[in-house]
């Protein structure tokens, strides 16, 4: 065994076995020898998984209870045999989600506190050059709970499924019936599942099991997925961003906010130049009393936070803690550093209502429904997405805008640019009119005149 | 004397019209208020406001943020004369609600109308 750390891939692509509750989709699993005989897992691309599951790009999991042999049979090659105990049954590995990297080195089974049991294929030897990449099916059991329409349940034991997808549309029509729950009618009824419409899962999500973004399982009333205020319009239409550390995205950031009496929020702001950053107001000046602190990182994608920087200043619309008014929900935040110089900035811009109207925008943050986030007090705890919708404004107000962009809580100071520009014309503020428009404070000749004069950008 | 009358007269038509349109208004608002609905995960009687989830599951999940803030406000009606001490963790309540929606995560709602406690 060499002691030195080769990047290799292991696994086998079939899901053999166990309780399947969220749902998986195809990455890219690269494995390294640590020391120990254990393997390091890095799960280096999300493909579809994205959608529903917290398996983030660059994630490490650590498998301490299987057994591995990693053996070079020549050079620049490694054969590595990864099995847990009873190959051939069913187990569940129970692997650290959290805190994949702290187990390193545990004996056995370790679920720590706030830490999702995944459930892992048993494994065969697989032989492959070094840096050789095969791809496998990750099923999720636990708590980091979908979020999207889908609740996939059932107990997966087709051997013969060869692909993600297609174990994918086999749980779907074997777990059991689907029951379409009617938020407005209350009513519920049974749903024909027909496979062509599941033959991806990405076309599965997209488009919404039923069409009108809600289905669910039988025995899961869907119930309590109604008194979801309507933030998404229709279907939902955001799409993931994975490119964080580009533009126009790398400049966004997502702001971990503890407020006076250390209860922590979510929210988005974005750089307008080196050192400050727009955001909502109420992502400032939380409640009754400015936030007692801010960290912001930007490029920030999974568990890899990417630059990091702390609020030094806060500034917002005096007037909005009392009118609560979109129009007023604007806020700054002056860092401790400079990230800009990596980041780089945003432009922003005010315009004529004409053309506001005429323009397509996107407004892109950090919703709360995806990723993993936790109300412990260090940002270790977190595990992020980037998602952005697109399309037209439907109201243009003189010191607001509404939209049908899907966005979601934690969005809060997201920017509202121009898709084609980047310029950005309005800080994103929530719901307007639930289930028909979102909006956002419009940055106005005042707002930008205001900017400029306190240095906040030139 | 017919000018007092005449101004009486207005003063009594402003009053009824104030009181009408008052209720109007009012009734305009309750008509467009939405609701949501969900399960009580904390109770601040000093900050007068609940944190809700949407799941069940995820309210004795110490490490959950919570989906969404109800600030209670002295014009929020409770169902059975309740206040803001009737509600603990656990219980589900259906909130009416105007205004928007903070899309911080956890959310808060702008103006909170009313709290059913079920």
């Amino acid at each position: 065994m060499r002691k030195r750390k080769l990047a290799v891939v292991l696994l086998s692509g079939m899901l053999v076995g166990g309780m399947l509750r969220g749902t998986y989709g195809t990455i890219t699993v690269s494995a390294m020898e640590s020391e120990n005989h254990q393997i390091d897992v890095n799960l280096t691309e999300a493909v579809s998984a994205d959608v529903h599951a917290p398996v983030m790009e660059d994630e490490v999991y650590t498998i301490t209870d299987a057994t591995v042999v990693a053996e070079q049979t020549e050079e620049n090659r490694l054969n590595v045999t990864v099995t847990n105990e009873g190959f051939a049954t069913i187990k569940e590995w129970s692997i650290s989600y959290e805190a994949a990297y702290d187990i390193i080195g545990a004996e056995g089974v370790e679920v720590l506190d706030n830490s999702d049991v995944k459930t892992l294929a048993p494994t065969q030897a697989v032989s492959l050059e070094a840096g050789e990449s095969y791809e496998f099916c990750l099923s999720i059991a636990g708590t980091a709970e979908v979020t999207s329409p889908y609740r996939v349940s059932g107990v997966f034991d087709d051997q013969s499924l060869t692909s993600c997808d297609e174990a994918y549309v086999d749980a779907l029509l074997t777990s059991s019936d689907f029951v379409e729950y009617d938020c407005e009618t209350q009513e519920e009824r049974l749903i024909t599942v027909n496979p062509e419409d599941l033959a991806s899962v990405d076309e599965a999500t997209t488009r919404g099991y039923n069409g009108k973004g809600r289905s669910f399982l039988v025995g899961d009333t869907g119930k309590d997925d109604c008194a979801n205020p309507n933030m998404i319009i229709g279907s939902d239409n955001r799409t993931r961003v994975t490119a964080v550390k580009s533009s126009p995205y790398y400049p966004i950031g997502f702001l971990y906010i503890t407020d006076a009496k250390n209860n922590h929020y979510v929210g988005t702001g974005f750089l307008i130049s080196e050192n400050y950053m727009l955001t909502a107001a109420h992502c400032v000046y939380m409640d009754t009393s400015a936030a007692k602190s801010i960290q912001v990182f930007f490029g920030a994608n999974g568990t890899s936070y990417g630059v990091k920087a702390d609020a030094k200043t806060l500034g917002w619309c005096s007037s909005y803690p009392k009118t609560k008014s979109i129009a007023n929900d604007w806020g700054y935040i002056k860092l401790n550093s400079t990230p800009g110089k990596t980041c780089g900035w945003a432009s922003i811009g005010y315009t004529t209502d004409k053309n506001m109207k005429a323009a397509s925008y996107t407004v892109c943050g950090y919703p709360g429904d995806k990723g993993s986030y936790s109300s412990a007090s260090t940002m270790g705890h977190q595990s992020v997405q980037m998602w952005k919708a697109s399309g037209k404004l439907s109201g243009v107000y003189s010191g607001y805008v509404t939209y049908a962009m899907d966005t979601m809580g934690g969005q809060s100071g997201a920017p509202v640019y121009n898709s084609s520009t980047n310029t950005v014309y309005a800080i994103h503020h929530g719901v307007d009119d639930p289930g028909r428009a979102n909006g956002g404070a419009r940055i106005t000749k005042g707002l930008y005149t205001h900017l400029i004069d306190i240095g906040a950008c030139k | 004397m017919s000018k007092q009358i005449v101004i009486g007269i207005a003063i009594v038509v402003v009053a009824i019209a104030g009181v009408f349109g008052i209720r109007y208004v009012r009734d305009q608002r309750n008509q467009n208020a939405f609701s949501m609905e969900g399960y009580v995960k904390s109770v601040d009687v000093e900050s007068q406001r609940i944190l809700i989830c949407y799941d069940q599951e995820l309210v004795n999940d110490e490490t959950y943020m919570g989906d969404c803030y109800i600030p209670v406000e002295k014009k929020t009606k409770f169902s059975d004369g309740k206040d803001i001490t009737s509600i603990h963790p656990g219980d589900y309540v259906i909130v009416e609600y105007t205004g928007t929606i903070q899309e911080t995560f956890p959310s808060e709602i702008t103006e909170t109308v009313s709290i059913t406690i079920e």
